[in-house]
């Protein structure tokens, strides 16, 4: 559903190369490429400067690449005629809750996106309810935003975003200035979306809890896509994981500590794992 | 946080469910129609109207005195100015160089009422009219204004964003002041030219924060599909009911026999 395509970015112009000391401009993406299909649930880590937001920001055309390609459903970002129908695709989560509601209140946010592609006023009003409901903030839907929780706000930012019927979400480190309540709403809002709607998820984080509940993780380091494949295989990958100044999920880090493989992300299985070792050991005692 | 001229105050009444459109025209014609208004029955009239639309408002009137309140020294320092300079023909009284004249006198009162008027009636409108529904009214009445390309969307979209950003950002300079106090500043103490020095590491991270916020909110604006008023529906519709033409008449009807009575 979203190709990416040999795509390099820079935030600088190629003009604006430091003539004082020749250094080459510098580039936030390099060569990447990338295919995300119908469905997936996907998140991209790194650390800060990786190019993680870039990449977001290409995916609904924020940014268009300087060189390369990003399509969406077959729509190409560069293109200005199809470009509301980009956004209209693949909607988009920020950061801080505060400065991404728009409306006065939380039913007026949500319903500013529809509003924008001109949705008729009664089936705007249906479309809105339902979009609320999805994230369990029918009782505050006439709340102003400053009033709620930062869970509860970046919930009504997932509303107004739903309420544009997007294929794909894509949720720039939505989580990253929430409480742990607040991150355990969002992401059950987020795999409930992807789970029984189908909706494709991208979501960029730095907890690693949340990587583990994806079915596939993308790793980026300086610009470039280091790792594509399963949370499992990721965090299997110890030196890797290391390397890229990350963690490791808290299952996984006990397996680490206990010697054992650090592909055992969930808590379950950990402790399945731990339980038949210690049976394994009460048969030769 | 305090609002400048009065908060919205939620309710159910007569005024409250009157259309927002017809609430800012019934205003303006009102503002206008005092500032025709030159005689003490003029005055006493709209004073009226004032009363009667307070009651039809169900607001306490003690809501609306308080309104007028900040103004006191203002309307005061009028009605001195006023006496002292404004010159007449009838001598009242003297005091070495200072002469006071009837007419000064009548006028400085009629300053001072005229204020009083406006500043309450103009209350009155922000009690019953919360800022959504305020922006919304104010758009549409701009929107005839549009075929000479004036921004009236655009105008209206800053309002309602600016009136939505005053929490996070009255919120914001607490905390500011907060980490400044925790170092030592201090924003109480000295005289004016310290207190307004010690607000400029306040205003500086105030005014840097907003830049970053009207930039993410640029874009957050953009990824939902926004490109101004065109082609833009509405989720809240305004609709005239019966009280609407009702206010206008009786508000419109008073307000000229006003004028034509006291001038």
């Amino acid at each position: 559903m979203i190709e990416v395509k040999n795509v390099t970015f820079s935030y600088y112009e190629e003009s604006e190369t430091d003539t004082k000391n020749n250094e080459p401009v510098p580039v936030a993406l390099e060569n990447v490429s990338l295919h995300i299909s119908e469905g997936e649930f996907v998140s991209i880590v790194g650390r800060n400067g990786s190019g993680k937001s870039t990449l977001a920001k290409l995916l609904n055309g924020l940014i268009v690449p300087k060189t390369g390609v990003v399509t969406v459903a077959g729509m190409d970002t560069v293109n200005d005629e199809t470009i509301f129908d980009v956004r209209k695709t693949v909607g988009m989560v920020f950061q801080n809750p505060d400065n991404q509601i728009i409306g006065t209140t939380v039913e007026e946010d949500v319903a500013f996106g529809p509003e924008n592609l001109g949705v008729p006023t009664e089936e705007m009003h249906k479309i809105v309810a339902e979009a609320i409901e999805t994230v369990g903030l029918t009782k505050f839907s006439k709340t102003e935003p400053h009033l709620l929780s930062g869970g509860q706000k970046q919930r009504a930012a997932i509303a107004g975003v739903i309420a544009m019927r997007p294929k794909c979400i894509v949720l720039d480190e939505s989580t990253a200035m929430l409480d742990p309540i607040g991150r355990r709403e969002v992401m059950s809002v987020i795999e409930k979306l992807n789970r029984e709607e189908g909706i494709t998820v991208i979501l960029i984080t730095h907890h690693m809890d949340e990587v583990a509940m994806t079915g596939r993780s993308i790793l980026m380091n300086d610009g470039k896509i280091s790792f594509d494949g399963t949370p499992r295989e990721l965090f299997s990958n110890t030196k890797l994981v290391h390397d890229s100044g990350l963690e490791l999920p808290q299952p996984a880090y006990l397996m680490e500590l206990l010697g054992l493989d650090t592909g055992i992300i969930s808590p379950e299985e950990a402790a399945d794992k731990i339980a038949s070792m210690l049976r394994g050991g009460n048969h030769v005692s | 946080m305090k609002p400048a001229i009065g908060q919205y105050i939620p309710g159910n009444s007569f005024l409250h469910r009157t259309d927002p459109r017809i609430k800012i025209l019934m205003t303006v014609i009102y503002m206008v129609a005092i500032m025709f208004i030159d005689s003490f029955i003029g005055y006493a009239a709209s004073g009226a109207v004032l009363v009667a639309a307070v009651i039809a408002s169900r607001l306490s009137p003690i809501y609306v005195l308080k309104s007028v309140k900040p103004l006191i020294f203002l309307i005061l320092l009028t009605i001195v100015l006023n006496i002292f300079f404004y010159g007449g023909e009838t001598l009242w009284a003297q005091f070495w160089i200072i002469k006071i004249y009837k007419e000064a006198i009548l006028f400085s009162v009629k300053m001072a009422l005229r204020i009083l008027i406006l500043v309450a009636g103009a209350s009155l409108l922000t009690f019953t009219t919360s800022s959504i529904a305020l922006t919304d009214g104010l758009e549409r009445l701009m929107s005839p204004l549009e075929f000479i390309h004036f921004p009236a969307h655009d105008i209206a979209m800053m309002m309602s964003i600016a009136l939505r950003f005053i929490p996070i950002f009255s919120d914001e300079a607490t905390r500011i002041m907060d980490a400044q106090k925790s170092r030592g500043a201090e924003f109480d103490t000295g005289g004016l030219i310290k207190k307004v020095k010690g607000l400029v590491p306040i205003i500086i991270p105030l005014i840097v924060s907003a830049f970053r916020r009207a930039e993410d909110l640029a874009s957050a604006m953009e990824a939902r599909c926004y490109r101004g008023g065109k082609g833009r529906t509405r989720f809240k519709v305004l609709k005239f009911t019966w009280r609407d033409p009702l206010a206008f008449a009786i508000i419109t009807a008073l307000l000229v026999c006003i004028i034509v009575f006291s001038l």
